[in-house]
């Protein structure tokens, strides 16, 4: 099913396939994120020089991952 | 509302838990309680494997709806690198708890209410299973057992029965 396909069926009614490749993207992004996070550690990134990398604060990177 | 709980329920709850962490889902879902009953000791669990219905199957075909998810909207799933889709980085836990979703929440309700129904003083994993089988047809546990050859209402009476020969 091509994306014009997907969002008429979307537009039908649908949504649930839409809106489950939504999660499943999310899960994706969130392992790519948490390897990066933990390899740009290993090679000495501050927690802001990550932060900035993923276009959040040191805060909200520290609070995910830090120890 | 655990304390009538059996423990074999509450090992379903956990197990959910532990399942929705290992698959790095945001929420502790329906299909996560489905996948939590095969972990928890239950001694009625032969009537879902003789329905066909086992803990690998599920997995499966959790599995291949997300690959269909993202087919769908143009992604192949074979085109991202196995490792990003690979489970978990070991040892790594994340800190945050796993909220559950409405519907799961639902379903702990549901079973409360099926265990009124029958008359029955406890909460059992079969009253989980029940309320399990109760779902609107969108939802991701009745679309993997139907995935699964296993129709909700089927999986209802089957247990009801063997409920009652127990008795």
């Amino acid at each position: 099913m091509d994306l014009s396909t997907q969002l008429a069926a979307a537009e039908r009614g649908d949504p649930a396939e839409g809106l489950h490749a939504v999660v499943v993207l999310r899960r994706i992004a969130d392992r790519l994120e948490r390897r990066n996070v933990i390899a740009a550690r290993r090679h000495g990134w501050t927690w802001q020089q990550i932060g900035d990398a993923l276009g959040v604060s040191r805060q909200a990177v520290h609070k995910k991952y830090g120890r | 509302m655990f304390e009538r709980f059996t423990n074999e329920a509450r090992q379903v709850v956990t197990g959910a838990v532990r399942e929705a962490e290992s698959r790095d889902d945001s929420r502790v879902g329906t299909e996560h309680l489905l996948l939590g009953i095969f972990d928890s000791g239950w001694a009625q669990l032969s009537v879902l494997e003789t329905l066909g219905l086992t803990g690998r199957l599920l997995v499966e075909a959790l599995d291949e709806f997300d690959e269909a998810a993202l087919a769908a909207v143009g992604i192949d799933p074979g085109s991202i690198e196995p490792e990003i889709l690979a489970s978990p980085i070991p040892n790594w836990r994340r800190r945050r708890h796993i909220p559950f979703t409405g519907a799961a929440k639902d379903v702990l309700k549901g079973a409360l209410k099926e265990a009124i129904e029958l008359g029955h003083r406890h909460i059992g994993v079969e009253h989980i299973v029940l309320a399990l089988t109760a779902l609107p047809s969108h939802d991701r546990t009745t679309r993997v057992l139907k995935a699964a050859n296993v129709e909700p209402t089927q999986l209802r009476s089957t247990l009801l029965t063997s409920l009652r020969q127990a008795s």
